[in-house]
């Protein structure tokens, strides 16, 4: 399994991969959102997971089970603090 | 096996056959209620998970371990959309499986859901608390979990790492609480 650290937008990949897991930890309101896309383009519908975290909740993660979600690309859409997405292959 | 994912924005059908569930989250300061249905009815022994964001926090998740939450009839769900969504991750295997998760809605009343073995996976909360028992009636001794929201967060759940195997069968103490207990049968 991969990580990719995520402090900006990141296109973390641009070919078919499985999302495993999103973790962000920020200490105001903040949401990481991750798309299945090849690119940086944001379709609602290709939304796979938002990560939120707020002042009440500074750390938040989802992790999905073996094998992942399958996505053709995956697209991190950052606000604010530090994320990791982990995936694989 | 391939999991996949389908985003829904408003009140909908959204699959009209059985299927596994491998875990779905909402965001928005809402509660979203997913009823193993092919249509609107909201049936209350159908409903099979229910997820509460509150303005603390608005965001709620559940993971099901494989081979999932087995639906029979499809997925409704009807809730909060009009500050949030949902995102629903499925497989569409239909095989059947002694490993499948079978859904207990919990509405304030106690329930006596086995006087058989059974294997406890978890349960999910959105108001007051829900204790469950290894057996046939409220024995502290033998409360296998408990679930309780607070004043900032509406939503609480439970999976745990391997089942909890509950011999004397499974008793839930619901007054007050309102949610849903996941278990298999032995």
């Amino acid at each position: 399994m991969l990580y990719k650290t995520i402090t900006e937008d990141t296109q973390i990949s641009t070919q078919e991969c499985f999302l495993m897991g999103v973790e962000l930890a920020h200490t105001a309101n903040t949401d990481l959102i991750v798309y299945d896309q090849e690119s940086s383009s944001k379709t609602a519908a290709q939304k796979v997971s938002t990560t939120s975290v707020t002042a009440y909740k500074r750390h938040s993660k989802i992790m999905f089970p073996y094998p992942g979600i399958k996505c053709k690309g995956l697209y991190a859409d950052w606000t604010a603090g530090v994320g990791t997405v982990y995936y694989r292959y | 096996m391939d999991i996949k994912y389908v985003s829904v924005t408003a009140n909908s059908a959204v699959f009209t056959s059985g299927k596994h569930i491998v875990g779905w989250e909402t965001t928005g300061d809402s509660r979203f209620s997913f009823y193993d249905e092919a249509s609107s009815t909201q049936t209350a022994a159908q409903l099979c998970d229910t997820l509460r964001g509150t303005s603390y926090y608005k965001r709620a998740h559940i993971m099901f371990p494989l081979p999932g939450l087995k639906l029979n009839n499809g997925l409704y769900i009807t809730g909060g959309f009009d500050e949030g969504l949902v995102t629903v991750y499925y497989h569409e295997s239909t095989a059947i499986s002694k490993e499948d998760i079978l859904y207990c809605p919990v509405s304030e009343a106690n329930v006596s859901l086995s006087t058989q073995p059974c294997e406890l996976i978890g349960g999910d909360i959105w108001s007051g608390v829900i204790s469950v028992y290894d057996g046939t009636s409220a024995v502290a001794a033998q409360l296998a979990m408990t679930l309780r929201t607070g004043s900032y967060f509406f939503y609480g759940n439970t999976i745990f790492p391997e089942p909890v195997k509950c011999n004397n069968g499974l008793y839930i103490a619901g007054t007050g609480g309102k949610g849903e207990i996941f278990y298999r049968l032995l």
